[in-house]
């Protein structure tokens, strides 16, 4: 278990997580206070990762459920197991089971864990759960007024079971991009946490942290360009994951430095529109690359 | 677990109570949950402190700012509390000139406190504060809008009529989408349930149907110069909507544009627009209307993609920005929403035609264009969407 903040900064940053103080905090006092951990910031800053990295450094499990609009509680938390019930009855009629198995089709046998439920009942394996509640805002009013009742107390109620709760609370991490208001009745139970988009110091640590061979001239070049990049108006702006992406795809073409021609055949890797792609190469590309101070 | 001491205990409800004076809604589990998170850090760090307090506290972006400066007001090393009840009694005096400014009428007891509590130094700090607005164009024109005109007894009447008719709506709304019976599916749990008295003899078969979800409203209310009669009026109708309806999200601009849905909701109309004349600071500035569809669609996609929303805009249609991009975003805005609806209070005139240049560009993608200068106008919108 880790015990303080700054064991909680280490060992993320051993796991090649640049994590600053703010958010060390946070995940800190959500394993602390039991609570849910709300991360919202633009798309590509880091905040699914965060959740991915701090399983591995907790050694737990990482249970993800992806949110969409329709999300139920069939697809979130579980449902039964209709095939094998139907073929436990079948059996039955023929004789070759005994009948008294039929009243137990209802059973956890017969039924089918789906993340929430994962999370909450995994305690009997002696495992520990990172739950990953992930883009909620893609999900529906329902879904987050059903996930408040799961939240509040980590417990589920089926009918015909009854009331399984955890014994061990998982840590929850719930990331949401903004593209709707999530209700603040959700909010208020989870600390709250905004990721922006990484300074140039952070985001240079970054990418020399994840591509340790990478030019320095280069890695230099690429952050400084993308703190240019976000400066502008774009449709979607990049995110960290962009700047790591360009990053690769520069390093596979074998460049070490940045120019005209090699931003240009790779401006696909950091914007993803049409439009943005346009805009750049028409208007934004000189003053980007002038930025650099070191026009091709 | 370890108790911080009773000192701290009281500064941190303070601090909470002071937080909720600024709209911050800190609920009593929030604060209990910082003073267990007390015991697990350090606290003579003056930033895990504020960490531990800032995630605890804030549940948005937007109050971020509002919490910084209250923290470094709250928690200095300075003066004590002492501020902290002179910034509350401050606080007081502003909410109650407020009240006075919005319901038309005085409060006797602000104007003793005022007496008391408005010396000099607190009268330069107000003045430094009014010229520390912050300014982003200088097209905008930057001011606080006074929305005394209103009556206390006129908005009251508007509030019942306004509130009557979007509940009207939003039960109109769901009742029609729930009724709704697309086909069914097997309920398999059900079936299987069913079958168990039978001996697994599926004899009985039980059906689900889909759940049809109510449309989705997006406001856009203009509260540009030229709108400045009908603006009041408009947000009227946004503030009842807002909450009333629950799948609605609103937006003012003029030359910028405002995510207001988060001002509006669970407020009543008289402290929401002190609110908004706050935090909209473009409030009464030109019109760019291609600039905010723009900003619109860029910033807040989701909703717009899903093709049972539907954009009721507000706005006179005096454009002063580009009428290329204006086009171009109204084409976008076809393309995605299930319809388009123009409200236009200047339509009620009869002399009145769409001769202007933005309204001229716009015309030709919307589904309905319609006056909207008096009750029965809204009335009539009113059914039109719980038709659709």
């Amino acid at each position: 278990m880790l015990s303080s903040i700054n064991e909680v900064q280490q060992a993320m940053e051993k796991e090649k997580y640049i994590c600053d103080r703010p958010l060390a905090t946070g995940l800190y006092l959500a394993l602390r206070l039991e609570k849910p951990l709300l991360f919202e910031g633009e798309a590509g800053v880091g905040k699914t990762e965060v959740a991915k990295v701090m399983a591995k450094v907790l050694n737990r499990r990482l249970i993800r459920l992806q949110c969409y609009e329709g999300l139920d509680a069939t697809a979130a938390l579980y449902e039964w197991n209709y095939p094998k019930q139907l073929l436990r009855i079948k059996m039955t009629e023929s004789g070759r089971q005994p009948l008294e198995s039929i009243e137990n089709i209802f059973s956890e046998e017969f039924l089918i864990r789906r993340p929430l439920l994962e999370a909450i009942r995994s305690e009997s394996y002696d495992q520990h759960i990172v739950l990953l509640i992930d883009e909620i805002d893609r999900s529906d009013e329902e879904f987050e007024a059903f996930l408040l009742e799961v939240l509040s107390d980590f417990q589920i109620t089926i009918p015909e079971i009854g009331t399984i709760s955890a014994k061990e609370r998982p840590l929850v991490i719930i990331t949401s991009n903004r593209t709707r208001e999530i209700h603040d009745a959700l909010r208020r139970r989870c600390l709250y946490h905004w990721i922006d988009y990484p300074s140039f110091e952070k985001e240079y640590l970054i990418v020399t942290t994840k591509i340790p061979d990478i030019h320095e001239i280069l890695a230099h070049q690429i952050c400084s360009f993308m703190q240019t990049v976000r400066g502008k108006d774009f449709y979607k702006k990049p995110g960290i994951a962009e700047t790591l992406d360009w990053a690769n795809a520069l390093i596979q073409l074998h460049k070490d430095h940045l120019d005209r021609a090699a931003v240009e055949e790779t401006l696909g890797c950091i914007l993803k529109h049409f439009e943005d792609i346009k805009k750049m190469k028409e208007f934004d590309l000189d003053s980007c690359l002038s930025a650099l101070g070191e026009v091709g | 677990m370890i108790y911080p001491d009773f000192n701290l205990l009281k500064n941190v409800l303070l601090f909470s109570q002071a937080l909720r004076k600024r709209r911050i809604g800190v609920t009593i589990n929030n604060v209990l949950d910082a003073l267990r998170g007390v015991s697990f850090i350090d606290i003579s760090q003056k930033d895990d402190f504020y960490n531990l307090l800032k995630s605890n506290f804030v549940s948005h972006r937007e109050e971020t700012e509002a919490f910084d400066e209250l923290f470094n007001y709250f928690w200095s090393y300075e003066k004590k509390t002492e501020p902290f009840f002179k910034k509350m009694v401050e606080e007081n005096v502003d909410s109650f000139k407020k009240n006075e400014e919005v319901l038309g009428f005085k409060y006797e007891k602000s104007q003793s406190l005022m007496k008391d509590w408005t010396d000099e130094e607190l009268e330069n700090n107000r003045l430094k504060e009014q010229k520390n607005v912050p300014g982003y164009s200088p097209e905008e024109i930057l001011r606080h809008k006074d929305f005394g005109h209103l009556q206390m007894a006129e908005l009251e009447k508007v509030r019942e009529l306004v509130s009557s008719i979007s509940q009207k709506m939003a039960k109109a709304l769901s009742r029609r989408w729930k009724r709704g019976k697309r086909g069914g599916q097997l309920d398999f749990r059900k079936t299987i349930r069913q079958s168990i008295k039978y001996g697994g003899e599926m004899i009985e078969l039980r059906m689900k149907e889909q759940k049809l979800k109510p449309l989705r409203l997006i406001l856009v209310c203009d509260v540009s110069g030229s709108m400045d009669i009908y603006g009041q009026f408009f947000l009227l109708f946004m503030h009842g909507l807002q909450n009333h309806y629950p799948h609605c999200e609103t937006f003012v601009f003029s030359t910028r544009l405002s995510q207001v849905t988060f001002l509006l909701k669970s407020r009543t109309f008289d402290e929401t627009l002190p609110f908004l004349s706050e935090k909209v600071l473009d409030w009464s500035g030109g019109t760019n209307i291609g600039a905010a569809l723009h900003q619109l669609r860029r910033r807040h996609s989701e909703p717009l993609h899903a093709n049972r929303t539907l954009l009721l805009i507000f706005s006179d249609g005096w454009d002063r920005g580009d009428a290329v991009l204006l086009d171009r975003e109204m084409r976008n805005l076809k393309k995605q929403l299930k319809r388009l609806i123009w409200l236009n209070p200047l339509l009620g005139s009869r002399y009145y035609q769409p001769l202007c240049k933005g309204m001229s560009t716009i015309l030709p993608y919307l589904d309905y264009f319609l006056p909207c200068h008096n009750f029965l106008n809204l009335r009539n919108l009113c059914n039109l969407i719980s038709k659709m």
